[in-house]
């Protein structure tokens, strides 16, 4: 995994920092450096496997229900359970791994040039 | 007891001396009116002094976790470690040094400075609670505050020659410790002894309705288990923490330690926490994801000083860019990194799923009937000034002993244990969670069998 410094570039804007060139130079090799390292993370996940189940055994859950920890008004509980169910059922509307979050009623979509 | 000017006036001296070390960056100023009389039984810390870590809230200094971005900043309210300790009678001396919001291992990424061993003015004094672990290994107080988020109070205290304690998760408050990273850190103690720096524990222990991460539950005296001896207990000596590469001489202090242990009468056995060697990747994503979702707040309009531009977003960069130091832009960009679409799972998710592991490791060893844990709390001593600057990789090595427990959440301290190289080593001892009074326990024998604190 390398790190080049047009990906820098990108972070550096998300992150809402301005780097030189030779500060976007150096964090490049710096980055890789470090990923690198964490490669060992990705290794012992694939030799794990995904489920992990061993692993859980005796752990709290880490599973809240929102409906117990939401203090809310009723409609808005049973906004939250059928949303529950929705995950259940996959019926959730999801879009590259998250969830689609409706629009509110009158909000037009944000210029994306900010 | 002293009182709070004459102390002030002597740590002043010794610090503008050459024999400085650059551990404070604020002194209290004294009101002049005598403190309330408070009786001992209900007030621990009567007339004792403090050093605050700069990245704790007080009303009445700075707080500038030794960031440019923070430099003019003052809290509004103190944090509740510090209201504690004002109200078990305790007075705050000064803010101490550290690395910027606590971002490394040795005290020098601060804006103000590095802060220097007392033990050795060329070496590093640990961090990135560096100010206050040199401050009560210099004998400028006896008890002060610190942050642990991956050692940083362990580690410090190992190389000044000082007792440090990291508590469980949710033992202590969090409200105005400035978050680096939430899921690890914890406020911690120092002292010189273990009793002080349990006493402290005590003292800043216990639910705290502001800090919904603090745990509702009885808190067992830390201090009074201090000699309380280790006999018929079990103590795990994980094999990952001693390898074949380490030094003969941080060898010798720790084999000596451990027999110690056994001749108060604990039994030791051969445990192994093999997730170990995922510990410091794992910490070092987990940790900069947080530092770089918690580090959005400075922008220069919520927190920060501002440096003005034409428009909004460059006003925020041009800030952001200006008051944030090397290391803590270097995070906070591997930070977003592993957090951007398309890393998230191949960092982020395998460095949770890693964590798991740790968390099952130390679950399987204390369920195994083992009482606690005891390993070196650094691989070596302090090391010199600039040694580790230029290279990152080898300065996150520096905690490559102290990040588990912080990854699991359990309680840890590090005790002198005797020199290495002249210089002072730290024995760790990690607990199952909430048994911080046990911990204690083995921390008090560790310091009676090594002859105290070391000099």
């Amino acid at each position: 995994m390398s790190v080049d410094q047009s990906e820098v570039e990108r972070i550096a804007g998300l992150a809402h920092l301005k780097l030189s060139e030779a500060e976007a130079d150096q964090m490049s090799q710096e980055m890789t450096r470090i990923l690198q390292h964490a490669e060992a993370l990705r290794t012992h996940t694939r030799a794990a496997g995904t489920g992990s189940s061993s692993g859980d055994a005796g752990l709290p859950s880490a599973v809240f229900h929102l409906a117990e920890l939401v203090v809310s008004s009723g409609s808005d509980i049973d906004r939250i359970r059928a949303h529950e169910a929705g995950l259940a059922t996959g019926a959730v509307p999801m879009a590259e791994g998250f969830f689609v979050v409706p629009r509110p009623p009158g909000m037009t979509d944000p210029d994306p040039s900010g | 007891m002293e009182s709070l000017t004459s102390a002030l006036s002597r740590i002043r001296e010794r610090e503008s001396s050459p024999a400085g070390l650059n551990a404070f960056l604020a002194f209290a100023e004294p009101s002049g009116e005598e403190p309330e009389a408070l009786t001992e039984s209900l007030a621990p810390l009567v007339s004792r002094l403090v050093a605050v870590k700069d990245n704790i809230a007080t009303r009445d200094m700075p707080t500038t976790c030794a960031s440019a971005m923070l430099a003019e900043y003052q809290s509004p309210f103190d944090a509740t470690v510090v209201r504690r300790i004002q109200e078990a009678g305790a007075q705050v001396v000064g803010k101490t040094n550290l690395d910027e919001f606590g971002m490394g291992s040795s005290t020098e990424n601060s804006a103000r400075g590095a802060t220097l061993n007392p033990h050795d003015r060329t070496r590093v004094p640990g961090g990135s609670s560096g100010g206050s672990a040199a401050a009560v290994a210099a004998g400028y107080v006896s008890l002060a505050l610190g942050s642990d988020t991956g050692g940083s109070v362990r580690q410090p205290a190992a190389l000044c020659g000082v007792t440090g304690i990291k508590p469980t998760y949710g033992r202590v408050s969090r409200y105005g410790l400035v978050a680096f990273a939430s899921s690890l850190e914890q406020v911690g103690t120092f002292g010189r002894t273990v009793f002080d720096a349990a006493t402290l524990l005590d003292v800043i222990s216990g639910y705290d309705p502001r800090d919904s991460t603090s745990v509702d539950r009885e808190v067992p005296s830390a201090a009074s288990s201090a000699d309380s001896g280790v006999e018929g207990r079990t103590i795990g000596v994980p094999i990952e923490f001693f390898p074949d590469t380490l030094d003969p001489a941080v060898r010798a202090v720790l084999e000596s330690a451990l027999a110690g242990l056994e001749a108060a009468g604990a039994s030791l056995r051969e445990v192994s926490l093999p997730s170990t060697a995922l510990a410091i990747p794992c910490y070092y994503v987990i940790a900069t994801a947080e530092a770089s979702s918690n580090l959005a707040r400075f922008d220069g309009v919520r927190f920060g000083q501002r440096v003005d531009a034409g428009d909004v977003g460059e006003m925020i960069r041009r800030s952001r860019t200006a008051g944030f130091g090397e290391e803590v832009r270097r995070r906070i960009m591997l930070g977003t990194y592993v957090l951007s679409s398309g890393y998230y799972d191949q960092y982020y998710g395998a460095a949770q799923h890693a964590r798991r592991a740790v968390v099952q490791d130390f679950r399987s060893v204390f369920a195994s009937g083992v009482d606690a844990l005891f390993t070196p709390t650094t691989p070596a001593p302090a090391f010199a000034l600039g040694e580790r600057l230029a290279d990152p990789l080898q300065m996150y090595q520096s905690d490559v002993f102290t990040v588990t427990a912080n990854l699991a959440g359990v309680p840890a301290m590090s005790v002198p244990i005797g020199t290495a190289h002249g210089l002072p080593f730290g024995g760790q001892v990690i607990a199952p969670w909430w048994c911080e009074a046990s911990m204690v326990a083995v921390g008090g024998v560790l310091e009676a069998q090594s002859g105290g604190r070391a000099e």
